[in-house]
């Protein structure tokens, strides 16, 4: 992924210590990009990167920086943290304004509540619909008897010990799936389940995995984007110790866990921000497409 | 009745499109990947039908139907069942041999209207 993947902060003192100490970690950002000029930042933010925001401290803007932030309004496209005076923060264009969160005064506290909205709004409104009426459409028919009865949290409470991975790339966007099972809970939901064995179960996650990808992939082929799944990998660790994060990449993403605790889905998704693909994505009006009638004889 | 090879890496999907199959009175061999599918048809290559999966370890499906189209022998029709619905993969596909594309999710359904079109010729 790009070196610019995280955070772009300009004039930034706090995102620059911010990074040295690792505090960015600490909120689930791999990395930021400190930068020290304005054309620095518009450098930045123009590349093929995936940067998922920006904080500005407005008060420390010259008027000469302040028109060109201005000038390229409509070229950021996501949503910028700034931080200042008011006075100083309505002089920024409209267009700016609209994709930004004013923090007021900036803390860390403030940037850990901005990545919750930066992940969120960044998460394509029509991937989210399809996103989870796959899940629905396809879970039961890989696990029998199984309800995506699901919550969107953010943060797991199950005790999860098998991980199944998978990801999906494209021309424009990248995305990655991963389910976190709970074997024993899944063992004690039913009969269906009871003696399931554990290479079986894994099977399942895997298969788990790229039909959903497959359903949300169909249903991105009505907007013509196309895309590709890879093959998932599964993960096994002793049951009820659930997982012990030690690094994660900050993605856009969503996170469903099911009401009983057996399984988690976390879907991550990446798309340019600077092309039609964005535009498409959040503004279809399509509604979810199940691929059950698509047979095809050459 | 006729006999078919089942290539998926997942034993789920084997075992439903098997079952399926053998209740309809089919013959059904299976492979895992489509480096096994092809030593299975080198064997035997009396089939009517071959159902196989595209993303798959070692070969995938478009890989497989290459390599027995290269064996120059008759082939039995060749079904992709898959979750990929890419235009471009159904092109590759189509010049590697294969004969349909059937999308995941697997139904009774769907392999009736296969199994329609291949054994009533």
């Amino acid at each position: 992924m790009s070196s610019k993947f995280g955070f772009v902060g300009f004039p930034s003192n706090e995102i620059e210590s911010l990074v040295k100490t690792g505090a960015l970690s600490e909120i689930n950002l791999k990395k930021g990009q400190v930068v020290t000029t304005t054309e620095d930042l518009m450098t930045a933010i123009k590349g093929p990167a995936f940067v998922i925001g920006a904080i500005i401290n407005v008060d420390r803007l010259s008027d000469s920086e302040k028109n060109l932030i201005n000038e390229n309004a409509k070229a950021i496209g996501f949503p910028v943290g700034l931080y200042g005076e008011k006075s100083n923060i309505d002089r920024l264009s409209p267009e700016l304004l609209s994709v930004s969160k004013n923090l007021g005064k900036f803390a860390i506290s403030d940037l850990e509540g901005s990545t919750k909205i930066f992940r969120q709004s960044l998460f394509p409104s029509y991937v989210r619909t399809i996103t989870k009426e796959s899940i629905k459409f396809i879970l039961p028919k890989v696990f029998p008897d199984m309800s995506a009865d699901f919550n969107e949290v953010e943060k797991d409470s199950g005790q999860y010990n098998i991980l199944v991975n998978c990801e999906n790339h494209g021309a424009g966007i990248f995305s990655a799936i991963s389910i976190s099972v709970d074997s024993a809970a899944l063992k004690n939901l039913n009969d269906t389940y009871r003696g399931i064995d554990q290479v079986i179960l894994l099977d399942y996650g895997k298969e788990l995995a790229n039909q959903i990808f497959g359903a949300i992939n169909f249903n991105l082929n009505q907007i013509d984007i196309y895309s590709r799944v890879a093959l998932p990998v599964a993960l096994v660790g002793s049951p009820g110790s659930g997982w012990r994060i030690t690094s994660r990449h900050f993605r856009p993403s969503i996170r469903l866990e099911l009401a009983n605790k057996v399984m988690s889905f976390q879907v991550e998704f990446m798309a340019k921000t600077t092309n039609d693909i964005w535009n498409q994505l959040n503004s279809s009006k399509l509604t979810f497409n199940a691929p059950e009638e698509s047979i095809e004889i050459f | 009745m006729g006999k078919v090879l089942v290539v998926d890496d997942s034993m789920l999907i084997r075992q439903k499109v098997s079952d399926f199959l053998l209740s309809k009175g089919h013959t059904v061999f299976d492979a895992e990947d489509g480096a096994s599918g092809i030593d299975i048809f080198k064997k035997d290559p009396h089939f009517d039908l071959i159902i196989t999966d595209l993303n798959m370890p070692e070969m995938n499906g478009i890989e497989m139907c290459s390599a027995l189209k290269a064996l120059e022998v008759p082939l039995p029709p060749i079904f992709m069942l898959t979750t990929e619905t890419n235009p471009e993969l159904k092109t590759r596909g189509k010049a590697a041999g294969v004969n349909g594309w059937i999308v995941k999710p697997f139904s009774e359904q769907k392999l009736s209207i296969l199994l329609e079109s291949v054994f009533k010729k």
